[in-house]
C-alpha cells in the first residue's frame, strides 16, 4: 500500500490539476470532458469532496451533452440493508416489459443497443441454456410448452467480475449491490470474461441516447450515462433502491403478471425472505459458488 | 559518459544501413502507418469497429496477444542451456532469443493497448498513480511479469552488448543472477498468462489446468522456429556465425516441444469428448462447427495437420538437417501455433456464451490492419536492435565508430 | 353436505305475491299448490345439483395463464391497459366507473337463486371462472348485492375483493398477503409506501386467466461494425509498396 506522505502529495496535485476546469478538447473524447474529471480517481477511495467535485463536473458536462439538468447523487448503503431478487419462472410469461423499462431507467444505449437483462425460453422439460432461444419473436407470449428465464446482474456474494477487474473499477458495496465507477474502468472486459451469467455490458461503441428519453435522475455508480469503452450491468436500479423509502427497481414495477419479488435479505418479515423461507428458490450455477442474490422461484 | 556515448552510438548504427535494410525497414514502417491512421478510427469510434461483441468479447488481438506471450517466452529455451548446462553452443546466440523475447513483448503490450476500451486510462494500473488490484487480479500479476520481462530482456542484451561495445568483460556476479532471475520469469509469463483463462470458472473450455502446460509446450515450439528462421537470415546477410549444429539443436527441442504439445492437446480433447458434458460445446465448434456456425474449422483442421506435419518433419534426421524442410517444418510449426493457440483457443471459450448463445466472430478488416501493424512493429524493433547487437558481436560496429572518428583525428592531425 | 348446496336450499326464497282470489278455499288451494310445486322444483334442482363436484380445476387459477382465447370482454390488443390502472373503482374492462352500490337495483328485485344462465340483465359477463362450477351467488352475497359472501355466511365489502379471492385460492392469498403473489409498485421497505395490487386489478373475477400478450421486440442482433471507406484502397496500396520493398531487399 502506498505509504501515507506520498498518497497526501499525490493528492495535492490532483487536487490542483482537478480543480482546473479546463475542458480538454481530445477528440475522441465526449465533449465538455475536463482536466478534473480525467484525473479523477477511483471512487472506491475518493474523500467527500472529491465525490462531491466530481459529480459537479459530470452534472456540467451532462447539462451540455444533453440540454437537460442531470442529478447525480452518491448516495451511500444503508446500515443493515443487503439486497435480495427473487423471480417467478412459473409466473413470468416473457413479455420482456422488464428489458425496456430497465432500459429507460437506466439510460441504455440504444444505438448501438445495450440491454441488461436477457430473456430467456426455454422448452417445457429442461433447462439447458445451450437449448435456450434469446431471440423468440412470437405473435404472443407465453407460447405453449414453453417457459421463459429472465437473466440479469446476480450480483453475487462472492463475484468473479470483481476478483479479475486488474484496477479496482468493479467491487462489491456494503449493501451486496456490484457497482462499475465508469470513470475508472479501462476497458480489458476481463469481467466480462469471468462472469457466468453474461451479466455484464460494454459499451463497444459511443452510446446514444435520445435527450427526450434521458432519466435525469441518476447515480454516480448506476445510471448515469456511460462512455465508449467502459463496462455496466444492472445495479438493482442504485438510483432508486437507496433512497429514502426505498423504491423498487424499475423491472420489477414493469412486470405485469407481478413475477419479480425485492428486498432486504436481513429482515426478516421482507418480502424476499418470505419467498425464500415459503417457496422452493433456487439459484443459477450455483456449483460455482459465486453466491447469487438473484434467486429463481416457482409456486 | 560511456552509457551515452553507447546509446548515441547504437542510434547511429541503427540508422545507418545498406539499401536492403532500409528497404525492409520501410516496407514495416508502411504497415505500421497504416495501423496508426486505422487506430485513430478505432480509438474515435470505439471498439465497436471491431468484430467483438458482448458475446466474444476478446477476439484477434488477444488472440495474437496470447500467441505472442509464447514466442517472448521461447528464449529461456536458449538460455537454459546455455547459462545452466554451460552448452556453448548455445551461448553465442542466446542473444537472438533475448531480443526476439524483448520485441515479442513490445508487441504483447502493444496488442493489449489496442484491445483495451480506454487505453487512456492505462495509469490505473500502475501503483501510486492508479489502483492496481494486487493480488487478487490475475492480469495484474501479468502486468507486472510482463513489463518485468521487458525490463530484463532490454538490460541483459543490452548489458552484454554495452560491454562488448567497450571491449570490457561481463560482471558475472551482478550479471549472473539476473540472468538466472529470467528462466523463472519466463515461465512466469506464460504461467500467469494461462492463468488468465484457467483461473475462470464461467469458462469451461478454458478451466483447466492442462491450459498452462499446453501454453509452455507451444511456446517452446513457436518460439525456437521463429529463432531458427531468424538464424538462417542472419547467416545470410550478416557475418554473424551461427553452427549448423545449434539450429539443428534447436530443431530437435521444437521436435519434442511439438510433440508435448500434441500429446496434451490430445489429453484435452479426450477428457472433454469420452465425459461428453455439455462443455463439449465449445470443442465441437472448433472441430465441427456448432448450429452452422463453421468459421473456425477449416482453421482447426489445418493447423493440426500442419503440427503433425512439422513434427514428422523434425522426427526424422533426413528432414531436419536438411535446411529446406528445417524450414518448412518451422514455418508449419509456427503457423499452426498461431492457429491454435490464437483463435483457436479464444474465440472457442466464448462460444457459446455462458448464457448458451451461439454467435459467431470474425475480425473486421480495420482489426486486421491494425494487427499487422503490431506484427509490422515487432519487426521493425526486432529487425534494428539485432542489427546493432551482430555488429557489436561481430566486431564491425566499432569499426565503423573508428572509422568516423579515426577519420576526424586524422583530419586533426593534419591541421 | 356440500356448503354451496346448503345457501342454495337455504338462502331465503321470496314467495310470490298470492293473486287476489275470490273465496278462502281458493286461496288455501293455490298455497298448497305452490307449497307442493315448489317442494318438486326444489327437488330437482337439489338433484341436479348433485351431479359434478369434480375438481376445481386449473382454469380457475391463477397458475396456468394461458386458457383459451380472449372472450372480448378483457383485453383489446393495448397491452398496457390493464397494468397502469389507477387505484379506483373502474370497469376493468372499459375504465369507467361502475355504477354501485348493486342494491339501487337489487333491492327492487326478486332473489332469484335458480342457477342459470342471466338473459335479462349482465349480459356482458362471460364467467369463465371455475371451469362450470360456479355461478353468480357463489361470491356475490344474494341477501346484500353491496357485498361477497364467504363459506360462513361473513359478507365482504367491495373494498376487500381479495378477501373473496382467498375463500377458493387460499393459498395465494396467503401468498398475496405476504408479497410473494401478485404485483407491487412503491417502496420495498417494509414501513414504506407499497401500492399493493388487488387481485382484480390484473384478474377480471369473471374471467381470471391472463391472456397471452404480444412480447416486446427481441434483442438487436449485435451491431454491424462501422465502415471506413477509404481503408481498403489505402491498405491495398500499403501492400503493393510494402511488397515492392521487401522484393527489393530480398533480390538486392
Amino acid at each position: 500500500m502506498p505509504d501515507g506522505k506520498s498518497k497526501i502529495t499525490r493528492r495535492r496535485f490532483l487536487k490542483k490539476m482537478a480543480q482546473s476546469a479546463a475542458i480538454i478538447a481530445i477528440p475522441g473524447l465526449p465533449p465538455g470532458t475536463t482536466m478534473g474529471e480525467i484525473l479523477q480517481w477511483n471512487f472506491k477511495e475518493m474523500t467527500p469532496e472529491e465525490k462531491r467535485e466530481a459529480v459537479e463536473r459530470l452534472e456540467r458536462r451532462y447539462r451540455e451533452q444533453f440540454k437537460k439538468d442531470v442529478t447525480v447523487k452518491t448516495t451511500p448503503a444503508r446500515e443493515d440493508v443487503l439486497f435480495g431478487y427473487a423471480l417467478n419462472i412459473k409466473k413470468c410469461i416473457g413479455c420482456r416489459r422488464c428489458v425496456y423499462a430497465c432500459m429507460k431507467e437506466n439510460n441504455q444505449s440504444r444505438d448501438p443497443q445495450i440491454q441488461w437483462i436477457r430473456v430467456l425460453e426455454f422448452e417445457d422439460g429442461t433447462m439447458n441454456l445451450e437449448e435456450s432461444e434469446h431471440y423468440y419473436k412470437p405473435e404472443e407470449v407465453p407460447e405453449k410448452g414453453h417457459y421463459y428465464m429472465p437473466v440479469q446482474c446476480q450480483q453475487c456474494e462472492n463475484p468473479p467480475c470483481v476478483k479479475v477487474c486488474p484496477v479496482q473499477a468493479t467491487w462489491k458495496e456494503p449493501d451486496g449491490i456490484i457497482v462499475v465507477d465508469y470513470n475508472w474502468c479501462i476497458g480489458c472486459r476481463f469481467c466480462i470474461s469471468a462472469c457466468p451469467y453474461w451479466a455484464r455490458r460494454f459499451n463497444w461503441g459511443v452510446p446514444h441516447i435520445p435527450a427526450d428519453e434521458l432519466n435525469t435522475s441518476t447515480h454516480y455508480l448506476g445510471n448515469r450515462p456511460r462512455m465508449k469503452g467502459v463496462v455496466e450491468k444492472c445495479t438493482f436500479c442504485i438510483q432508486r433502491t437507496r433512497e429514502k423509502g426505498g423504491r423498487y427497481p424499475a423491472c420489477l414495477e414493469a412486470c405485469p403478471v407481478g413475477a419479480r419479488k425485492f428486498g432486504n435479505l436481513l429482515d426478516p418479515n421482507s418480502e424476499i425472505r418470505k419467498v425464500i423461507e415459503k417457496k422452493r428458490v433456487f439459484r443459477l450455477k450455483e456449483e460455482l459458488n459465486t453466491e447469487p442474490k438473484f434467486f429463481y422461484f416457482m409456486d | 559518459m560511456k552509457l551515452i556515448d553507447f546509446v548515441i552510438g547504437f542510434v547511429k548504427l541503427a540508422l545507418k544501413g545498406s539499401p536492403r535494410y532500409y528497404a525492409w525497414i520501410g516496407a514495416l514502417l508502411v504497415l505500421m502507418l497504416l495501423g496508426a491512421y486505422t487506430y485513430i478510427y478505432q480509438w474515435m469510434n470505439g471498439l465497436i469497429l471491431t468484430g467483438m461483441r458482448d458475446q466474444v468479447s476478446w477476439g484477434f488481438y488477444i488472440a495474437n496477444f496470447t500467441f505472442l506471450v509464447g514466442v517472448a517466452a521461447a528464449a529461456v529455451m536458449i538460455v537454459i542451456p546455455a547459462y545452466i548446462y554451460n552448452y556453448k553452443l548455445f551461448k553465442e546466440i542466446t542473444i537472438i532469443g533475448e531480443l526476439l523475447a524483448a520485441s515479442a513483448i513490445i508487441m504483447v503490450l502493444t496488442f493489449v493497448v489496442a484491445d483495451l476500451g480506454r487505453p487512456d486510462r492505462f495509469l490505473h494500473l500502475m501503483p501510486f498513480v492508479g489502483t492496481p488490484n494486487f493480488p487478487r487480479s490475475i492480469l495484474t500479476w501479468d502486468v507486472i511479469v510482463l513489463n518485468g520481462y521487458l525490463i530484463l530482456n532490454i538490460i541483459i542484451p543490452g548489458y552484454v552488448l554495452y560491454k562488448a561495445f567497450n571491449g570490457e568483460k561481463l560482471n558475472r556476479k551482478y550479471f549472473l543472477p539476473i540472468v538466472f532471475l529470467s528462466i523463472p520469469w519466463a515461465i512466469s509469463i506464460h504461467t500467469v498468462t494461462a492463468f488468465l483463462y484457467g483461473g475462470l470458472g464461467a469458462r469451461p473450455f478454458w478451466n483447466t489446468a492442462v491450459m498452462a502446460p499446453r501454453f509452455l509446450a507451444s511456446a517452446f515450439t513457436a518460439g525456437p522456429a521463429l529463432i531458427i528462421i531468424v538464424a538462417q537470415v542472419i547467416r545470410k546477410y550478416t557475418n554473424f556465425d551461427i553452427k549448423d549444429r545449434a539450429i539443428f539443436k534447436l530443431s530437435e527441442i521444437v521436435a519434442i516441444a511439438m510433440v508435448v504439445n500434441l500429446f496434451l492437446f490430445g489429453s484435452e480433447i479426450y477428457t472433454i469428448m469420452y465425459s461428453a458434458t455439455s462443455h463439449m460445446a465449445s470443442l465441437k465448434y472448433l472441430f465441427v462447427g456448432l448450429h452452422e456456425n463453421t468459421k473456425l474449422v477449416a482453421w482447426t483442421w489445418l493447423s493440426l495437420i500442419m503440427d503433425i506435419t512439422a513434427f514428422i518433419l523434425l522426427l526424422y534426421p533426413k528432414t531436419r538437417k536438411n535446411f529446406k524442410t528445417l524450414t518448412l517444418a518451422c514455418i508449419l510449426a509456427f503457423l499452426g501455433v498461431w492457429i491454435e493457440k490464437g483463435m483457436g483457443l479464444v474465440i472457442p471459450g466464448f462460444i457459446p456464451t455462458p448464457l448458451g448463445e451461439v454467435w459467431e466472430y470474425w475480425p473486421t478488416f480495420p482489426e486486421a490492419v491494425i494487427s499487422l501493424a503490431v506484427w509490422a512493429l515487432g519487426f521493425f524493433v526486432y529487425t534494428i536492435i539485432l542489427k546493432v547487437a551482430i555488429s557489436i558481436e561481430t566486431g564491425e560496429f566499432r569499426k565503423q565508430l573508428c572509422m568516423e572518428e579515426c577519420e576526424t583525428e586524422a583530419k586533426s592531425q593534419e591541421h | 353436505m356440500d356448503s354451496k348446496r346448503n345457501s342454495m336450499i337455504t338462502d331465503k326464497t321470496k314467495k310470490t305475491k298470492t293473486a287476489k282470489t275470490g273465496t278462502m278455499e281458493g286461496f288455501i288451494f293455490i298455497l298448497i299448490l305452490s307449497s307442493i310445486v315448489l317442494s318438486l322444483v326444489s327437488g330437482i334442482v337439489y338433484a341436479k345439483s348433485d351431479l359434478t363436484s369434480g375438481s376445481h380445476g386449473s382454469d380457475g387459477d391463477t397458475e396456468n395463464i394461458i386458457d383459451g382465447k380472449s372472450s372480448g370482454t378483457t383485453g383489446n390488443g393495448e397491452t398496457d391497459r390493464w397494468f397502469d390502472r389507477v387505484d379506483e373503482w373502474t370497469d376493468y374492462r372499459t375504465e369507467e366507473p361502475i355504477y354501485y352500490p348493486c342494491s339501487r337495483c337489487h333491492d327492487r328485485m326478486e332473489t332469484n337463486t335458480t342457477v342459470r344462465t342471466l338473459k335479462d340483465a349482465h349480459i356482458t359477463v362471460d364467467l369463465k371462472h371455475g371451469g362450470g362450477i360456479l355461478w353468480c351467488l357463489q361470491c356475490h352475497n344474494a341477501d346484500d348485492r353491496d357485498t361477497f359472501i364467504l363459506y360462513n355466511g361473513k359478507a365482504v365489502g367491495f373494498d376487500n375483493p381479495s378477501r373473496l379471492c382467498g375463500k377458493c385460492h387460499g393459498q395465494i392469498y396467503r401468498d398475496w398477503k405476504d408479497g410473494i403473489h401478485g404485483k407491487r409498485t412503491g417502496s420495498w421497505e417494509d414501513d414504506g409506501e407499497k401500492n399493493v395490487f388487488q387481485c382484480i386489478k390484473c384478474h377480471n373475477p369473471h374471467d381470471p386467466a391472463f391472456k397471452p400478450i404480444e412480447p416486446e421486440a427481441p434483442p438487436d442482433e449485435p451491431a454491424k461494425s462501422p465502415t471506413v471507406g477509404e481503408l481498403p484502397i489505402l491498405v491495398f496500396l500499403g501492400i503493393v509498396i510494402f511488397l515492392g520493398l521487401v522484393l527489393f531487399a530480398v533480390r538486392r
